[in-house]
């Protein structure tokens, strides 16, 4: 054997003082407390003071406070204790502010969600607490709000707009109805990166939109915006002119879609690259966007009348998508999957409808290898189950896998395909195991034979798994049994 | 092509260099000198331990690189042992903690998170003095102050 001292380079060295127990050491303990609850956390608080010390910040990083008057949970959080480890408290959630109970200095906080108390339409929260709250916790960047109607006034959104590190405001279920509040919300979103505005009905005029420099903007969701004309919401969307990402839900789009489209070929959002549009917009507006967009790296057009226009119009984007949602799209037909599937090099995840295994399984080879999920309706008529085991080959080429939905999610059924991938050995199965990053199965939408065999295999080859969906077995007892198997592993049921 | 490995004992062992690179720190170290015969000293590891850790490594041979947990949530599982690390991991408390700190000091990632599941899996569902016991800790609080820890975080026990 060759004797070591020589090399020099692979020289380690030892440690000072031997250790022989890793609970003293901190990186150690706390990796250990990461895989405890916190009712287990909340024990180990009272073994010893190093412990204690090491513990606490874990306990009260993420802390949701109730007022205590709604007695919520038994013991409640005091506010005299939620001040005292103000220090720790990373994410804060309050619900239902009792005289500003909860209004104090956080050092650390991160994120504060605003919710509404219990019940939901007790909104007692008194206005001028919630400023101070804002005021008194310069370090926030995310501010999440929902239910609070009517208290978000002024005075709030000008002490929003004075923060310096915020980022993301992310809105739910909430009414400004008064010019004044609206105009303070309008100018706080200037400093944002990031807004999602859901169900929100603000009462907005067009000049103030126009005035506004909303440049800082990378990512924007309207999400059913109420009470604001579509035309008003394009200028908004105008206005965010480095947007990286959009999500534009609207139910009226006679003229917007177009407009926005004509906004698209003038290159008037040269960054933006991922795009989410809905509902029901017509093939033909769809192809006008797709056509007038310039990159789209993540495309979701689910719940549309995309078609055969715009799978046209989608072509130009097969070099550069990594996302693409076409779920809910009655249009969407086998070939086209097949053309995505052998056409997009990039592609990480894929979402579409029912497709046909024999328009699949045949033609050029699916060149989406980095796909990480999966989620067509793979069906198969009656005489085709001599192609099970050509799918099962074809998917095992997937080897970044992560998420596989052979069910999909159905939203338009052809019923007269009823057969889907039968997820047993001797129909191929055992072709995925190349599969090493599987974490994810569901077999909703699909009717599954599977025995201890087709278990205890996937517990085999798939390391990673933790989430199955779905009925394993038609028979209910055989089912529950296969369950109790997975559910000893510790892989989770839903 | 066969990696030899020389522990604190002076024990060689000789392993595919597959198996010895599912620690990060014998990868970097095989990375950084190129092709190479010599022998790789790991001065912190006795051969009982090593014995152990390589024949983790073996088992675990093909596993997929561990990914980093994409979501925040830092509470993570500890109920998800496998049946054949939860055997591996059948060792007295003392050899339970070598090989915590020789997987923490090899950088071997998946090796190191069953041995602190094992110890969570310990402390789980046991009373402060049981976990005292468990792992020979002596109380260093006074009654009051063990009282107001107490009344401070009851919140936290009830979820």
């Amino acid at each position: 054997m060759a004797d070591f001292p020589e090399v020099s380079s692979l020289r380690i060295t030892p440690r000072a003082i031997p250790i022989t127990n890793p609970l003293d050491l901190p990186e150690i303990q706390l990796r250990i407390g990461g895989f405890l609850e916190r009712k287990d956390l909340a024990r180990c608080l009272l073994v010893s003071k190093a412990w204690y010390k090491l513990l606490l910040p874990l306990i009260w990083k993420k802390t949701v406070a109730i007022s205590s008057e709604l007695r919520i949970t038994p013991y409640g959080l005091m506010p005299e204790n939620l001040k005292r480890h103000s220090e720790h408290i990373q994410i804060l959630g309050i619900h239902d502010n009792i005289p500003g109970q909860f209004t104090a200095t956080y050092p650390k906080l991160h994120a504060l969600t605003l919710g509404p108390g219990n019940p939901p339409e007790n909104k007692s929260f008194p206005e001028g607490d919630l400023t101070d709250l804002i005021e008194f916790n310069p370090s926030l960047v995310l501010i999440n709000i929902s239910s609070l109607g009517h208290y978000l006034q002024a005075p709030f959104w000008d002490a929003v707009a004075g923060l310096p590190h915020l980022e993301t405001i992310q809105i739910r279920d909430a009414t400004i109805n008064n010019e004044d509040d609206a105009k303070a919300f309008w100018l706080s979103c200037q400093n944002m990166e990031n807004l999602c505005l859901t169900y929100t009905s603000f009462l907005v005029r067009d000049d103030i939109i126009t005035q506004l420099n909303l440049t800082k903007m990378r990512s924007l969701e309207l999400d059913f915006v109420k009470d604001m004309d579509d035309m008003v919401q394009l200028n908004l969307i105008r206005q965010c002119q480095n947007l990286e990402e959009l999500s534009w839900y609207i139910k009226t789009h006679d003229k917007a879609i177009g407009m926005f489209a004509k906004d698209l070929a003038q290159r008037l959002w040269p960054r933006l690259g991922g795009l989410s549009l809905a509902f029901d917009i017509s093939d033909e507006d769809l192809a006008e966007v797709l056509d007038a967009a310039e990159r789209i790296t993540i495309l979701d057009i689910s719940r549309n009348c995309f078609g055969p226009i715009s799978s046209q119009a989608c072509r130009r984007h097969f070099q550069t998508v990594t996302i693409l949602n076409l779920w809910g799209c009655s249009g969407v037909t086998s070939e086209m999957i097949q053309e995505i599937l052998c056409s997009c090099p990039h592609l990480k995840e894929l979402k579409g409808e029912t497709v046909f295994a024999r328009d699949i399984v045949n033609g050029g080879p699916w060149v989406c290898l980095s796909l990480r999920s999966l989620e067509v309706c793979i069906t198969f008529g009656r005489t085709e189950q001599d192609l099970q085991p050509m799918i099962f080959e074809r998917i095992s080429q997937l080897v970044q896998l992560e998420r596989l939905c052979p069910g999909g999610m159905v939203y338009w059924r052809k019923k007269e395909f009823q057969e889907a991938l039968d997820m047993r050995l001797d129909r191929g199965l055992g072709a995925l195991e190349k599969l090493k990053n599987m974490r994810f199965l569901s077999c909703n939408n699909t009717t599954q034979f599977m025995e201890e065999k087709e278990i205890r295999w996937m517990m085999a080859s798939w390391k990673n798994l933790q989430i199955v969906h779905g009925k394993l077995n038609q028979t209910d007892t055989i089912n529950e049994s296969l369950w109790e198997l997975l559910i000893a592993r510790g892989i989770k049921r839903s | 092509m066969p990696v030899t490995l020389v522990s604190l004992d002076n024990e060689n062992y000789v392993v595919d260099k597959e198996v010895a690179e599912r620690s990060i720190l014998i990868k970097n170290m095989l990375e950084d000198v190129g092709e190479t015969d010599s022998p790789i000293p790991l001065p912190n590891v006795t051969s009982t331990v090593l014995k152990k850790v390589i024949e983790y490594c073996e088992h675990h041979r093909n596993d997929p690189i561990q990914v980093p947990d994409e979501t925040d949530d830092p509470r993570k599982r500890s109920n998800d042992i496998e049946e054949w690390d939860m055997k591996f991991m059948q060792v007295d408390q003392e050899m339970l903690f070598e090989i915590i700190l020789a997987a923490n000091y090899l950088d071997i990632k998946p090796l190191l998170d069953v041995g602190c599941k094992t110890v969570a899996n310990i402390i789980k569902g046991k009373t402060p003095e049981e976990i005292r016991k468990a792992f020979n800790i002596v109380n260093d609080f006074t009654p009051e102050e063990e009282a107001q820890i107490r009344k401070e975080n009851e919140w936290a026990e009830d979820r």
